[in-house]
């Protein structure tokens, strides 16, 4: 069920109003939100139902038995069972094949001809992001930084909360049980926020992602076949496909949570605006690289060491942030590059010497154009499906340049200036709700707008979220 | 480093009537914008026949009054009858309303009907279809064009066995043409791009590999008749090898929506008493030659005598006019230097059957 289906709307129409009119009964209405989260869930495939179910009982039961402990050693148990039951299931659904097909791999490098089995598991939706979540949730329980849940119902609802389920944000249990276990106000404010987030989203959604999948997808399709600007060309729209499928979802579902009255996690915060890799995870899938940093970067050691135990630490999370996204080679060497990139970075900034100055402008822009180049490299190692196809692409990358690219680039362009206007608007206005404050006849005129655009200008399919798969 | 765009600030709740201006705005800009649209597309929009049909009704409505031919039918009649041509030769007067195939007769009836019920009978109706067109069923999406109220009107989806998934589509094609026309528009902007960036050379040779651009620009008269001018060699072999495909797997046959189309007209003829003359458009002439398109032809003749039997007012020409590739788009649409010879040929036919 997408969000950008007549399927959904109905959903939401019918769920928005049993919560509405269950606004007084607090139980009730979560009840209403777990119902109603499953049946999204489970609409993709009932049988993945089982599986979210057995995460959130697992997790309930150790984040008890965690918060009951009589000593620290059973603490410890629980969340290592927790964590290493959570790790299976994915390790087991994501990474199974991925695994053995390597395994297969290093035996033939080393002459050892092994046929090995390729198992026909089927990746459940969103499943790295709920787990994720209900993963981070005893582990700060353990730490002592959250409560455990008041009930299985509230606990079930912070891990399956339909609007963040498949594509997150991943959200804390400090910051979103709570919001789970009190009532919440359904608000103009929080209508209208939500009317903006949902619009906006569904626009970089429905129009820019998958319209820029229309170019991008024939090219990465056949890359042997185009020539070095088509090639560029393809990496570009695939850099505005990824943002507005992304972004536009973590929008929509932050927008469908407001006007129930729910804060979900600012997932992106102009990401192409990054002045620098660190500035880049503070700004894209920043719920991701905050759990990454949180759970995995500081346990890790974080720059508490020397020099060396920093950047393997952070190429090390960078690699494993890589591997989360999908079990194949050309996610971890999207990892290896984020995580030299990184390092390059730091020791530059490190070393003795002139450095670009701080608190201009100009010198920003030139650090955001120095940024957004590798930017788009790590889109295109993500995006190609293979070490082959990468290969293939880099072998075509600056082949001839003779071929007409003009009517794609004019539409990649016209699809990105909308994007690209609001976001200096909200760049320049340090509030990425700036257009909320323009008067009320000239917001309308902007929703406006984005419907008739919507409508007008979406790709003639649908297309499924990117992150979905992950 | 200027750290910018990491928040969202607080938001003053609105109050409740900013908030139903800022919806009312809303509505009214997606209103608007469909609107805006509409009128784009009516000059801009790339699906011709749209136009066409728009136009067409548009002629019919300011007209003031009666004429003494009215033409109806299908694009290829639209395109090569030419009133201009019949007054210089006969002194008559005339309007074409040929609209496009698909709507194959029920158009040509509405049509009839209301300018019947403005200006009395003319005194003769010309039907002119491509020999294709009579098998045709309706495709109730294209009613959503004919800008008049009883396009959605109960007898009319009862009459065509309208169900709801078409009638669906025919509201969207009425009123929401920012959606149901999306191609249309996609590819109007994309034409208009490539007007503002490209020489007509490079324009012809863009053609040749992108199919869905509009091969021409139709020039629509205030006589309804549409002037298209250059031969398109490339289109015209492509379409005649779908028609010879057609041809040689196909029996002539009328489809239940135009037989009753047809009946309908001709009791008008008799009720009305104005003369009815069922014309084949123009059709390449190395098809026309071809004995699989004669017999397909004689069979569809064969159709409409049995259908019209008895009554005196129709007349079928039963012949075809062929056209060498030299003024021809595709197999059956002239271009303008060959309509003036196209329009003699009707007139002397149509005469003829007096």
């Amino acid at each position: 069920m997408l969000f950008n289906s007549w399927v959904f709307l109905a959903f939401f129409a019918i769920t928005f109003s049993l919560y509405a009119l269950t606004q007084r009964k607090l139980a009730l209405q979560n009840l209403v939100l777990l119902v109603a989260s499953y049946v999204f869930y489970g609409w993709w495939d009932w049988k993945f139902l089982t599986l979210i179910a057995l995460s959130t009982v697992l997790d309930y039961v150790a984040g008890l038995k965690i918060a009951n402990a009589g000593s620290a050693a059973e603490k410890k148990k629980w969340v290592t069972f927790s964590v290493v039951a959570n790790l299976s299931i994915l390790g087991v659904f994501k990474y199974t094949n991925f695994f053995l097909e390597s395994l297969g791999e290093l035996l033939a490098m080393l002459g050892l001809e092994a046929a090995m089995p390729s198992l026909r598991i089927v990746l459940p939706v969103g499943i790295s992001f709920y787990t994720f979540q209900s993963m981070s949730y005893t582990i700060d329980v353990y730490r002592g930084k959250t409560n455990a849940a008041s009930s299985l119902l509230n606990f079930a609802l912070y891990v399956s909360f339909f609007p963040q389920l498949v594509a997150g944000p991943i959200e804390r249990s400090n910051r979103f049980l709570p919001q789970v276990e009190s009532p919440r106000k359904i608000t103009l404010g929080g209508i209208e926020t939500g009317i903006w987030l949902m619009l906006w989203g569904l626009f970089k959604k429905v129009v820019v992602a998958d319209n820029a999948a229309a170019i991008a997808n024939p090219i990465f399709d056949d890359l042997g076949a185009h020539s070095g600007a088509e090639l560029w060309l393809a990496a570009l729209a695939f850099s505005a496909q990824i943002y507005g499928d992304f972004s536009g979802y973590s929008d929509m579902a932050r927008g469908l949570a407001k006007i129930m009255g729910f804060d979900l996690l600012l997932n992106f915060k102009l990401p192409y605006f990054a002045t620098s890799p660190s500035d880049f995870w503070l700004r894209w899938h920043v719920s991701l690289s905050a759990w990454l940093r949180d759970y995995l970067y500081i346990p890790l050691g974080g720059n508490r060491g020397g020099s060396y135990q920093t950047y393997r630490n952070l190429v090390l999370t960078m690699v494993l942030g890589g591997l989360w996204h999908g079990a194949a080679w050309n996610f971890v060497i999207w990892g290896v590059f984020h995580g030299a990139i990184l390092v390059i970075y730091r020791l530059a900034e490190q070393r003795p010497g002139p450095k670009l100055p701080t608190g201009k402008l100009w010198a920003d822009l030139l650090r955001m154009s120095m940024m957004f180049p590798l930017t788009v490299v790590g889109w295109i190692i993500f995006r190609a499906q293979s070490v082959a196809d990468l290969k293939a692409f880099y072998a075509g990358a600056f082949t001839s340049t003779e071929v007409d690219v003009e009517i794609m680039a004019a539409t990649l362009g016209l699809l990105w200036l909308p994007v690209f206007v609001v976001q200096v608007w909200q760049w320049a206005a340090d509030d990425l709700l700036a257009p909320m404050r323009l008067p009320f006849p000239l917001r309308g005129l902007l929703y406006g707008l984005l419907i008739a655009a919507c409508i007008t200008f979406a790709s003639g399919e649908s297309i499924e979220f990117i992150y979905f798969q992950f | 480093m200027i750290s910018r765009g990491y928040t969202e600030s607080p938001v003053k709740p609105p109050t409740v009537l900013g908030f139903l201006v800022a919806i009312l705005v809303m509505i009214g800009t997606v209103l608007a914008f469909n609107q805006w649209i509409g009128r784009y597309l009516d000059r801009n929009g790339t699906n011709l026949g749209y136009r066409y049909v728009a136009h067409k009704w548009h002629v019919l409505g300011e007209l003031d009054e009666g004429v003494d031919w009215l033409v109806l039918g299908d694009s290829s009649g639209s395109q090569a009858f030419d009133p201009e041509v019949l007054k210089a030769q006969t002194g008559h007067s005339a309007v074409n309303l040929g609209t496009i195939g698909n709507f194959g007769l029920t158009d040509d009836l509405w049509m009839l009907e209301e300018y019947l019920e403005r200006f009395g009978p003319p005194e003769r109706v010309v039907l002119i279809h491509v020999y294709d067109v009579w098998r045709r069923r309706l495709d109730p999406k294209l009613l959503g064009r004919i800008p008049r109220d009883r396009v959605l009107s109960d007898e009319t989806i009862e009459k065509y066995d309208i169900d709801e998934d078409q009638f669906d589509e025919m509201w969207l094609v009425r009123y929401v043409r920012m959606y149901a026309e999306r191609t249309s528009i996609r590819k109007a902007l994309e034409l208009t791009w490539h007007r503002m960036t490209k020489s007509d050379e490079e324009m012809d040779e863009l053609r040749k590999t992108d199919r869905s651009l509009p091969e021409k620009e139709p020039e629509l008269t205030d006589s309804g008749f549409v002037r298209m001018c250059g031969a398109l060699p490339d289109a015209l072999k492509r379409d005649s090898s779908g028609h010879m495909r057609f041809l040689r797997k196909s029996r002539a046959r009328i489809s239940k929506d135009n037989r009753e189309a047809l009946q309908a007209i001709a009791a008008l003829a008799l009720e009305h008493g104005f003369e009815l003359h069922v014309v084949n458009g123009p059709v390449y002439d190395r098809l026309a030659a071809k004995s699989e398109f004669q017999k397909y032809f004689d069979g569809i003749v064969e159709g409409l005598h049995k259908l019209t039997k008895g009554n005196a007012r129709v007349h079928i020409v039963e012949e075809v006019y062929p056209v060498s590739s030299k003024y021809l788009q595709n197999v059956d649409h002239i271009t303008c230097d060959g309509t003036d010879a196209y329009t003699r040929w009707v007139i002397e036919h149509v005469e003829d059957a007096q």
